[in-house]
C-alpha cells in the first residue's frame, strides 16, 4: 500500500447505467475525508445508455486529472465486455477489480500477457449478488466492497460506508450500504 | 475554508458565487454545460439572491448579461467555444465599449474534439476581440480565477474570458472552498450614450483607448506571480518549456513520474501577451518547447522563434488533444537529448495495446438510445423519401447518421438554410428534389426561428421536421422555452413552438408521435403534396415523443422478453434498417431477439416488421 509513495492510480470503466460517476464520486469522497488530494476526469456528453464509459482517478500528488495508458495500478471493469479496451492503462504489478459471470474468459495470448505483467485479477459476479438484493443497478456497489475486502486501497470498510452516508441520498443509503456489504463479504 | 470535492464545473460556478456575482446566463454546450447547475445549486443551498437563465441562444445569453453588467452589477455569461461564434457580435463589440461593472465571458473549449464541431481556440477570440483572457489549468485554479478575472475587469473596465478546457471542465478535484460573498449593488444605468451607443467617430476614440488599456493589463500579467511564473529555474540551461493550460499540469506529472526537473513557465493569461517574463525565461536557455491547447496562441506571440520548438516547427501535432499519452510520447524523446531516462514505455510500447491488435474489443459507436423517438422519426423519413437530401442539425438527433438519414451537420439551425439553399438550387432548374430537414426543439428555437422566416418569404418548398423530445437532451437535460421551466427549477411563460411556427405563416403544420410510423410517413407523403401544391409552401411535421432517458421510460420496463414477432425469419431488417441497439441476431435460432437489459418495450420494431405487415399496432 506504501507503493507509488501512497499515490494512487485508478480507472474505472463500464457502459453507461452502471453507475460509474457515483463509484468515482465514492472512491473519491472516502479519499478526501481521510485527508487525501484527490483529482481525475469524467466522461460526458455523447455518452447514453449503453456506451462506453470510463473515468480517472487520481489519489495522492498530482497535478493532471488523466491516467496515462500504462500508469495505473487498479484497473475497476464493472462489465466484462469492457475489460479488454482498458488493458492498455495498467502498469506493471497492477491489479483488476473484475464484474464478471463464471462464464467470462480471455483469449490465451490476453491472459499470457497479463501474467506476464505480473497482473492480479480479482473477479466478482456482481449482477448476481445485486439481483439477490433485487436491484441490477446497484452491482456498482458490490464491486466496492469487493474491492474494500482486498485491502487494495488505503480505505477501510467503514471509511468507505462514511463516504456513501455522506453523499448517497437517504432513499438509496440502505441499499446502498447493503450492497457494498454484499460485496464486501464475497471472496 | 473548507475542502470539498468539485467538477472543474461545479468550481467555477462555485468561483461566481464566491465573487459575488448577480447574474449569469448561458446556453448549453459540452463541455460548459454543468457550470449554471452549479450556480443554481449554490444559489439554492445558500439563499442566494442571483439571477440564473438558461438563455434562447449564446448571443442573448451574451447580451442579456451585459445589459445586467451596465446596471453595474458583476454578471457572466457561459457557453461552449462555438457557441462565443454565435455571440461573436456583442463580443466584438463589447469590448469596445468596455463594461461597467465586472462582466465574464465564459468559454469552454473542446480539444479532441470530443463533442464539437471544431477545435477552435477561444483564445484566439480574446485575440480577435482584445479581450483579456485567462486558462486554468485544474478546477482549484479555474475557481481562483474567477476572483481574478472580476477583479482586473471593474478595474479595467473591460469584458475577461476565461478558457477553461475539457479536461478542465470535466476534471473534478478537491477544491478550496470558501464563503460566498455578498456584494450589495443596488441597480443604476448611468446614461452615457457616447460609449453605450456609440457612433464610428466614437468608435476611433474607444479602439485607442482598448489598446491603452491592454498595454497596462499586459504589465498587470507581467508581475503576477500567480498567474504566470517559472518552476524548477535554476540560472541557464538548454532546454526550457512553455505551458498553458492543463497541458502545464499533464507535463508536471510527466516529469514526477520520470523524476526529472525541468524548468517550466507556466502561462496562465496568453493576452494581452505578458511579453517580457516571456522573453526572459526564453533569454535563459537554449532551446523552449511551447505546449499549449488547441491553437498556438503563446507561440504566435513570440516574436523571435529561433530557439521555439512548437507546432510551427512540427514538434507538437497542429490537431487534437495534447494527452498525457501524446505529450508523453513526444517529450522523451526529446529529454533524452538532456539527460538519461531510465526504462520507459511510450504508447506504441504499451504491450497491452500490442496484444490487443488480434482481440480489437467491439467499437461502441454513440447511438441513439433504445426507444428514443429520433429512431422512428428517422425511419419514417427514409421509408417516406428513399431518394430525400436529409439536411439535420446539432443534437443527440445527428446520431441519425446511422440510418443514413442526415447528410449534413454544420452549427446551430444549419439544417433549415441549407435546406432552403439547396430547395433555390434545385427549383432553379426546375427539378423536383424532395429534401426533409431536422431539426430539436431546442435547437429550433436556438436559431430555427429567423431560418424558418426566411424560408416562408422566399417560398421554399419542402419539409422540416422538428424532432420535439420536450428537452435538450445531448448536453445534459437543460429545459427549453417550450416548457416554461427556468434555470432555477421556477417557472417562467411558455414559449409554444407550434404557435412560434403558426405565427410564421405556415400552412401545413401537423403533430405526430413517431412512435406511430404508419402516421408519421402519411403526413410525411401529404406534406411533400403541398410542398408541391401552387398554393402551397413550407410544410412543418412537429414530432413529439418525450426523451427516454428524461421521462425515465426505461425505470417501467416489465421485464418480460419483447417479441417483435412470433414469426421471426431473421431477415434483420429491424437491425439493418432501425438499429435499435436492443435487437440482436441469435445465430443459432436464426430469429432477432431482444435484449431486455436494453429494451424499453416502445413496440415501434413491431410495426417494422415485415411479418407484422398489415397489423395495426396502434388500434
Amino acid at each position: 500500500m506504501a507503493k507509488n509513495g501512497g499515490n494512487h492510480q485508478i480507472i474505472m470503466a463500464g457502459v453507461g447505467g452502471q453507475g460509474i460517476l457515483f463509484s468515482t464520486k465514492i472512491v473519491s469522497t472516502a479519499a478526501m475525508m481521510k485527508g487525501y488530494d484527490v483529482i481525475g476526469s469524467e466522461t460526458h456528453g455523447m455518452s447514453q445508455r449503453g456506451g462506453s464509459v470510463i473515468s480517472h482517478l487520481k489519489i495522492g500528488d498530482f497535478k493532471s486529472p488523466l491516467v496515462r495508458n500504462g500508469d495505473a495500478d487498479i484497473l475497476f471493469t464493472f462489465e466484462q465486455s469492457e475489460l479488454t479496451r482498458n488493458l492498455p492503462f495498467l502498469e506493471k504489478g497492477g491489479q483488476i477489480l473484475l464484474n464478471a459471470n463464471d462464464k467470462f474468459s480471455l483469449p490465451d495470448s490476453i491472459k499470457e500477457t497479463i501474467t506476464s505483467q505480473a497482473i492480479t485479477i480479482h473477479t466478482i459476479d456482481a449482477n448476481k449478488e445485486a439481483l439477490k438484493l433485487k436491484s441490477p443497478l446497484i452491482a456498482n456497489l458490490v464491486v466496492l466492497g469487493f474491492c474494500s475486502s482486498l485491502n487494495i486501497i488505503p480505505i477501510t470498510g467503514d471509511e468507505f460506508k462514511d463516504a456513501i452516508r455522506a453523499i448517497c441520498p437517504e432513499k438509496f443509503l440502505d441499499l446502498n450500504i447493503r450492497a457494498f456489504e454484499a460485496g464486501y463479504g464475497t471472496e | 475554508m473548507t475542502k470539498e470535492l468539485l467538477l472543474g464545473n461545479a468550481a467555477i460556478g462555485r468561483g461566481l458565487i464566491e465573487n459575488g456575482c448577480h447574474v449569469v446566463t448561458s446556453y448549453p454546450g459540452t463541455p460548459s454545460s454543468e457550470i449554471l447547475p452549479a450556480v443554481v445549486k449554490f444559489k439554492k443551498q445558500l439563499d442566494l439572491n442571483i439571477y440564473t437563465e438558461w438563455s434562447i441562444n449564446e448571443k442573448v445569453a451574451f447580451e442579456v448579461a451585459l445589459g445586467a453588467c451596465y446596471t453595474g452589477k458583476r454578471s457572466a455569461v457561459i457557453m461552449k467555444q462555438v457557441g462565443l461564434n454565435v455571440a461573436a457580435d456583442p463580443l466584438m463589440s463589447s469590448a469596445y465599449t468596455g463594461v461597467p461593472g465586472g462582466f465574464l465571458v465564459i468559454s469552454a473549449d473542446d480539444p479532441g474534439p470530443h463533442s464539437s464541431q471544431t477545435e477552435q481556440d477561444t483564445r484566439f477570440f480574446a485575440m480577435f476581440a482584445k479581450v483579456p483572457v485567462f486558462d486554468p489549468s485544474s478546477p482549484q485554479e479555474a475557481k481562483d480565477m474567477v476572483g481574478e478575472a472580476f477583479e482586473l475587469s471593474e478595474k479595467y473596465e473591460t469584458p475577461v474570458i476565461i478558457r477553461p478546457a475539457i479536461r478542465v471542465c470535466h476534471a473534478f478535484q478537491t477544491v478550496d472552498v470558501k464563503e460566498p460573498r455578498i456584494i450589495e449593488r443596488a441597480p443604476k444605468f448611468k446614461k452615457n450614450p457616447q460609449r453605450w451607443a456609440a457612433t464610428p467617430r466614437y468608435r476611433l476614440i474607444l479602439h485607442k483607448e482598448l489598446n491603452a488599456k491592454l498595454k497596462k493589463i499586459a504589465e498587470e500579467f507581467e508581475n503576477s506571480e500567480n498567474l504566470n511564473y517559472a518552476i524548477n529555474m535554476n540560472g541557464k540551461g538548454k532546454l526550457g518549456i512553455i505551458a498553458g493550460g492543463v497541458c502545464y499540469s499533464h507535463v508536471c506529472d510527466i516529469m514526477a513520474l520520470l523524476g526529472k526537473k525541468f524548468p517550466v513557465l507556466k502561462i496562465g493569461t496568453p493576452y494581452p501577451f505578458p511579453e517580457k517574463i516571456i522573453d526572459d525565461f526564453l533569454g535563459h536557455y537554449e532551446t523552449v518547447i511551447v505546449i499549449e491547447e488547441t491553437d498556438s496562441v503563446i507561440e504566435y506571440q513570440i516574436r523571435d522563434k529561433s530557439n521555439i520548438k512548437g507546432r510551427q516547427d512540427g514538434t507538437i501535432p497542429d490537431a487534437g488533444e495534447l494527452s498525457p499519452e501524446v505529450l508523453y510520447d513526444l517529450l522523451v524523446p526529446i529529454f533524452k537529448n538532456y539527460t538519461t531516462i531510465k526504462t520507459t514505455t511510450t504508447s506504441k510500447e504499451n504491450i497491452f495495446a500490442k496484444a490487443l491488435e488480434d482481440h480489437k474489443p467491439p467499437v461502441r459507436k454513440p447511438i441513439l438510445c433504445p426507444g428514443c423517438s429520433h429512431r422512428s422519426s428517422f425511419y419514417a423519413i427514409k421509408k417516406a423519401f428513399p431518394k430525400g437530401i436529409y439536411p439535420s442539425d446539432i443534437g443527440c438527433y445527428t446520431l441519425g447518421i446511422e440510418q443514413r438519414a442526415v447528410d449534413t451537420v454544420l452549427d446551430m439551425g444549419a439544417s433549415i438554410n441549407i435546406a432552403t439553399g439547396l430547395y433555390h438550387s434545385y427549383n432553379q432548374d426546375k427539378i423536383e428534389q424532395p429534401i426533409i430537414s431536422t431539426i430539436g426543439d431546442s435547437t429550433f428555437l436556438h436559431s430555427g426561428l429567423p431560418s424558418l422566416a426566411d424560408a416562408v418569404y422566399t417560398d421554399a418548398r419542402y419539409i422540416i421536421v422538428v424532432l420535439d423530445n420536450s428537452i435538450t437532451a445531448m448536453t445534459g437535460m437543460q429545459p427549453t422555452a417550450d416548457s416554461a421551466v427556468l434555470a432555477d427549477g421556477t417557472k417562467g411563460k411558455r414559449v409554444s413552438i407550434e404557435e412560434s411556427i403558426l405565427g410564421l405563416g405556415i400552412k401545413f403544420y401537423r403533430q405526430v408521435d413517431p412512435y406511430n410510423i404508419n402516421e408519421m410517413i402519411k403526413l410525411l407523403k401529404e406534406a411533400w403534396e403541398f410542398n408541391r401544391r401552387e398554393d402551397g409552401g413550407m410544410a412543418v411535421i412537429h414530432a413529439m415523443h418525450p426523451c427516454v432517458i428524461f421521462s425515465k421510460a426505461y425505470t417501467k420496463r416489465s421485464g418480460v422478453e419483447f417479441k417483435i414477432t412470433e414469426e421471426c425469419e431473421g431477415c434483420r431488417r429491424c437491425i439493418t434498417t432501425f438499429g435499435c441497439p436492443a435487437l440482436y441476431y441469435s445465430k443459432e435460432e436464426n430469429k432477432v431477439r431482444t435484449d431486455m437489459m436494453l429494451c424499453i418495450e416502445c413496440g415501434v420494431c413491431r410495426q417494422i416488421c415485415p411479418q407484422n405487415e398489415g397489423k395495426d399496432f396502434n388500434g
